[in-house]
């Protein structure tokens, strides 16, 4: 029976340290990046609500779409922070005040939908930024970290590009979700 | 620790390049005659300084376009209004200290 003061080997922390990846920093961005995530999966929730009227009612869909994957990239990374050895804040207000992206927050001219939609497409900018710097420090030296955060980078970028679609009228390339939360590269559980 | 972490030629005027220190990611460069090297990681919120812009003696980080002096750490630009709250907050850049010998660049890390 291992002491209460003794520390584990924990050799899927150990191997990415000598692979050079700084495990201490690497845990700082994940905390930023699934607090961005947990961060905009409630404002989303504001805007979505916002989005109103003839023109708003055909955006909710593609909103809530985003909306939920954007919480299920937050469930999806989560538990590598504590594989690693880090944890989540005990304070809820000192973890948003950490997100890599800024509150994507309700414009005042919100009863212009292309209002909303530029906030929108501004968080998912964000978001590619940040889960894309994860995938350049883990690329080959942290396998599971690098998997997750690319599956994440791969919805953000379809969901930017639903928005400058919406926005600009550049081709997305794609179709939206079959269903909202479909989370078609993130979905820990596919059915 | 002084670190060796880049020849001078590589240096060239106004730009930078980004090396590993040990553990630490720095970026090093040159305006005039001077060198600068500062962590790599934005005060702010860890954005990646190395593909920042530098307008005159500032960095730009590319996440929030927070600004930084590149000598004295501090912020000169915070571009979100009072509203952001305490998630505008930043730190000063962390800067390194640097040596020149037999034209080899040594930066050191606390």
């Amino acid at each position: 029976m291992p002491k209460k003061d003794e520390q584990p080997e924990v050799v899927g922390r150990s191997i990415i340290e000598k692979a050079g990846i700084n495990v201490d920093q690497l845990i700082d961005k994940l905390v930023r990046g699934v607090a961005a995530e947990l961060t905009t999966y409630y404002y989303y929730t504001i805007l979505r609500m916002h989005l109103t009227g003839l023109e708003g009612e055909g955006l909710k869909e593609i909103a809530e779409d985003a909306r939920l994957e954007d919480r299920m990239h937050f469930e999806l990374m989560t538990p590598r922070i504590y594989e690693l050895g880090g944890r989540l804040p005990s304070d809820i207000r000192k973890f948003a005040d950490m997100a890599a992206c800024p509150d994507a927050y309700l414009p005042k001219n919100w009863e212009d939908p292309k209002s909303i939609l530029e906030v929108l497409l501004k968080a998912e900018q964000c978001a590619i930024r940040v889960w894309t710097e994860v995938c350049n420090l883990t690329i080959g030296k942290d396998p599971r970290t690098y998997d997750l955060a690319q599956r994440i980078v791969q919805e953000e970028v379809e969901h930017e590009a639903w928005f400058l679609e919406l926005l600009y009228g550049r081709p997305s390339g794609h179709f939206r979700r079959r269903f909202p939360g479909e989370g078609p590269h993130s979905k820990r559980f596919p059915e | 620790m002084w670190f060796k972490i880049a020849n001078v030629a590589e240096l060239k005027n106004s730009s930078f390049i980004y090396k590993k220190a040990g553990n630490t990611h720095v970026v090093i460069g040159k305006l005039g005659p001077k060198i600068f090297a500062f962590d790599s990681r934005c005060p702010h919120k860890g954005g990646p300084l190395q593909d920042g812009t530098i307008i005159g003696r500032r960095i730009k980080c590319p996440w929030h376009g927070y600004e930084y002096d590149i000598f004295t750490g501090k912020p000169t630009l915070i571009p979100y209004p009072p509203e952001y709250g305490n998630w505008r907050k930043t730190g000063n850049l962390i800067i390194y200290d640097v040596k020149v010998r037999s034209k080899i660049v040594f930066v050191n890390i606390q």
